[in-house]
């Protein structure tokens, strides 16, 4: 039996934003995740609330159930503050807007409305140049131009004869591409000069991984331009830079991760007497206890694996081992369209003030039970572009409280 | 036959989280990545789809280190996927190279008499690139000779050493091929200590056996069954005397204790999973910080690298770190998510590139780590050690010697709290 402060289940956004904020307040944390978190799906811009109406307004007019009204506006704009100072000192810097939506291109031509999104997506200044890369799968540079002038130069790069670069890759595949010496070699002959006039060079997110900065900045150096990225869409390398980001800040601040084990709460009268970890692949066998004092649920809702749709279309916590109402049906969990609103995108725990999930009274579950992002319910993420602003503000109060 | 994975390929969303996570794609790009290669190619075979012929070959880069089924968030057991999708594609036995390299147990005591030989031919410049060539093997990579004595044979004559009181719970050692037939010195550092800490230890299996993970890693699941019905058999004592059984491998220990059952089905082998850990999670969860420190050199002011293997990885981190540091010591995690060598993967002459490719990232972690004054490497499977003392030039040894071992692991620069 090991003795903690708190344990932090799930290793997304909002499970390490919750532990690296415990780890703050001096407590011992442990961080528990069955995978590795959904980070390296997520495009990198933070949205927080797609209508762009200013926080303050936008949480008045929200239902009573929705997680920004219940934990407000100011816990609302401190976690924003709070997710700028920590990504800075991790060497990913957000910039943007709390109260006014900023935006970035996307593949489709659009601009995808968010407060919060990293340096190197940040609109370009200037007249822009658009990088085409030979074979890249997520996006064409042409069809991205509608979001800016529509009148921006391409420039189309080209493979080298019999060479296997670029054969149907997509971001995630370049991104680690370009984060060999090969890879970065390659893209800075191509990009060093004979380029239209410009002042930024835009290109898809796939400017590496682990060496991002110091690639972004070569190009830099190398183009004499300012150097921007479009958004993508999953797997996508802004993502995994955040996570690698985020991990190395709680590895700093002393956070324990374990990667790869399956968590199962135990509770009694008092709240959450026990997590029960075991390896992921040897689930059923008895496993390690820890004993905490709180406990942060990060699970990561539907999309992440925290919660599954059983048979009879009800919804399973797989951590607490506790049903959530559901839809009465599995296919009344979605809608008649793909993107219609739908039971399944809103899926997850009512909570209280204090970030903890409550039963149909508003009573909580367990007092020294927390949860952050897609653990919680009542709101649609992706119909609101509000998924971002939902996990770091989740994150921030359970990650306060816990 | 249809193989016996444990979930189906449905629970897979395609989100392709296990892509990120492969070691492979970035570097071979012929290779199909895990999200086709396991689920969807499973899909399709199980729909009666065949695929084009060249499937094969873009599946074959797959090294079996399971980061992607570790990543998934949705149970999918792609890495098991993989194995099983590659054994169904086969169309021609496996060529001589192959079926040595699937049986290490075997190999190890074939080259054992011819190793002066072999150590002589592998020393030649021409010889080797030769021998190489007609055994598809790099002639770029030292060739893992066995070293003597024999596990078996010390064991049955070495001497009983205790320090604490004896215990009344046994424990059996997992002889893994590596321990069995290539080198001793993990197995005899864990058998020193365990008794060194009162415990009754024996070695199993009796006889040299190989769990079968070779063939899995080479795609061939169907071959290690039989193995694996064996190996069921000769632990038969090790089960009916209720104590854990101890693996020092962090791929062997899972494969016996997890995949018989879950990846090729083998009646009996369920039990296994309760009872088969790996050594240091068992010191660190049995064994309390002082009886370590009564039994083992005191590592104040001394620090080492600990390399997660992969496979390590996938069963939630390993324990090394803990068991290392309440002797004393300070441990520094590498953080490197796969070295590349995957067994016998990185002598394979199709697979070294990609092999030495994949191992840039332990390359240069260990580089910075050395720099920053570590002088011994400890990780848990000793072809990984090969593959990390190969790209570093640091010694290497499993986390039991280094538990073990007489000379300091090299000085903490940092001032100690």
């Amino acid at each position: 039996m090991v003795k903690l402060d708190s344990v932090v289940v799930g290793g997304g956004l909002a499970g390490l934003v919750a532990a690296i904020r415990v780890a703050e307040r001096g407590r011992r944390v442990c961080l528990v995740a069955e995978g590795q978190g959904m980070l390296p799906l997520f495009a990198g811009p933070l949205a927080v609330w797609g209508a762009g109406t200013g926080i303050d307004a936008m949480a008045a007019a929200l239902s009573p159930g929705h997680p920004y009204r219940v934990l407000g506006a100011a816990a609302l704009r401190a976690a924003l503050a709070f997710f700028r100072d920590l990504t800075r000192r991790a060497g990913l810097p957000y910039v943007g807007d709390a109260e006014a939506n900023g935006w970035v291109p996307t593949p489709l031509g659009r601009r995808y409305p968010c407060r919060l999104l990293p340096e190197r997506m940040a609109p370009p200044q200037g007249p822009a140049v658009l990088v085409q890369l030979p074979g890249f799968l997520d996006g064409v540079a042409r069809r991205v131009r509608a979001a800016l002038t529509g009148a921006e130069p391409v420039v189309e790069l080209e493979a080298d004869r019999g060479s296997q670069v670029g054969t149907g890759w997509d971001s995630d595949r370049w991104a680690r591409f370009l984060d060999t010496a090969p890879g970065a070699r390659w893209i800075l002959e191509r990009l060093g000069d004979r380029l239209p006039p410009g002042d930024t060079l835009l290109l898809p997110a796939v400017l590496g991984v682990e060496g991002h900065e110091a690639l972004g900045r070569a190009l830099e150096a190398a183009s004499g331009r300012q150097v921007r990225e479009w958004m993508g869409w999953p797997p996508s390398p802004p993502g995994a830079r955040l996570r690698r980001a985020l991990v190395g800040e709680a590895a700093r601040l002393g956070v324990d991760l374990r990667w790869g084990v399956r968590a199962t709460l135990s509770g009694g009268p008092h709240g959450i007497e026990g997590v029960t970890v075991v390896p992921k692949p040897a689930e059923g066998t008895r496993g390690v206890e820890l004993r905490a004092e709180t406990v942060v649920l990060a699970t990561g809702g539907l999309p992440g694996g925290g919660l599954v749709v059983e048979r009879d279309g009800s919804l399973l916590d797989r951590t607490l081992g506790r049903g959530l109402a559901g839809a009465g049906s599995r296919l009344r969990l979605f809608g008649e369209t793909p993107f219609a609103a739908a039971p399944a995108f809103a899926a997850g725990y009512p909570i209280d003030g204090r970030a903890r999930p409550v039963d149909a009274s508003g009573r909580p579950l367990y007092p020294n039970l927390f949860a952050a992002g897609r653990a919680v319910g009542g709101y649609d993420g992706d119909r609101e572009a509000s998924g971002g602003g939902v996990a770091l503000v989740t994150a921030f109060v359970a990650g306060g409280e816990a | 036959m249809r193989p016996p994975v444990h979930l189906t390929a449905d629970a897979c969303i395609k989100c392709t989280v296990c892509t990120t996570a492969c070691p492979v794609t970035p570097h071979e790009t012929g290779f199909a990545g895990p999200k086709f290669a396991g689920p969807e190619l499973w899909r399709i075979l199980d729909e009666g789809g065949a695929g084009d012929p060249d499937l094969e070959a873009r599946l074959d880069g797959c090294l079996n280190c399971q980061l992607c089924q570790h990543a998934c968030p949705h149970g999918v057991p792609v890495a098991h996927l993989i194995a099983w999708n590659r054994d169904r594609l086969k169309r021609t036995p496996p060529v001589l190279r192959d079926r040595l390299l699937g049986r290490p147990d075997r190999l190890g005591r074939m080259l054992a008499p011819a190793r002066p030989l072999v150590g002589r031919v592998w020393g030649h410049p021409r010889a080797r690139r030769a021998a190489a060539r007609v055994m598809g093997l790099s002639p770029d990579r030292p060739l893992p000779l066995p070293v003597k004595p024999d596990l078996r044979a010390w064991f049955r004559a070495h001497r009983v050493e205790r320090v604490l009181p004896v215990r009344s719970e046994p424990v059996t050692l997992y002889v893994d091929c590596q321990s069995g037939a290539f080198d001793p010195g993990p197995a005899v550092a864990a058998v020193r200590l365990l008794e060194r800490l009162g415990y009754d230890v024996a070695l199993s299996p009796p006889r040299p056996g190989c769990c079968g993970a070779a063939w899995v890693s080479a795609g061939r699941p169907s071959r290690a069954v039989a193995l694996a019905q064996a190996g069921v058999g000769a632990l038969a004592p090790a089960i009916a005397s209720g104590g854990p059984i101890l693996s020092l491998n962090s791929t062997c220990g899972p494969t016996v204790g997890l995949e018989w059952h879950r990846l090729l089905g083998i009646e009996g082998a369920a039990v296994l999973a309760e009872r088969v850990m790996d050594l240091m999670t068992f010191l660190a969860r049995r064994v309390t910080p002082q009886e370590l420190r009564a039994v083992v050199p005191d590592r104040s002011g001394q620090r080492i690298a600990y390399h997660a293997t992969c496979r390590m990885q996938g069963q939630g981190g390993g324990m090394a770190p803990e068991v290392l540091s309440a002797v004393g010591g300070t441990v520094v995690r590498l953080g490197i998510a796969c070295c590349g060598m995957a067994g016998a993967y990185g002598n394979k002459a199709e697979h070294v590139a990609t092999s030495l490719a994949v191992a840039q990232d332990a390359a240069r972690r260990l580089a910075r780590a050395r720099a920053e004054g570590i002088r011994t490497v400890a990780t848990d499977s000793g072809t990984c050690g090969w593959q990390l003392q190969l790209v570093s030039g640091l010694p290497t040894v499993h986390p039991v010697e280094a538990l073990m071992a007489e000379t300091s692991w090299g000085a903490d620069p940092a001032p100690r709290a």
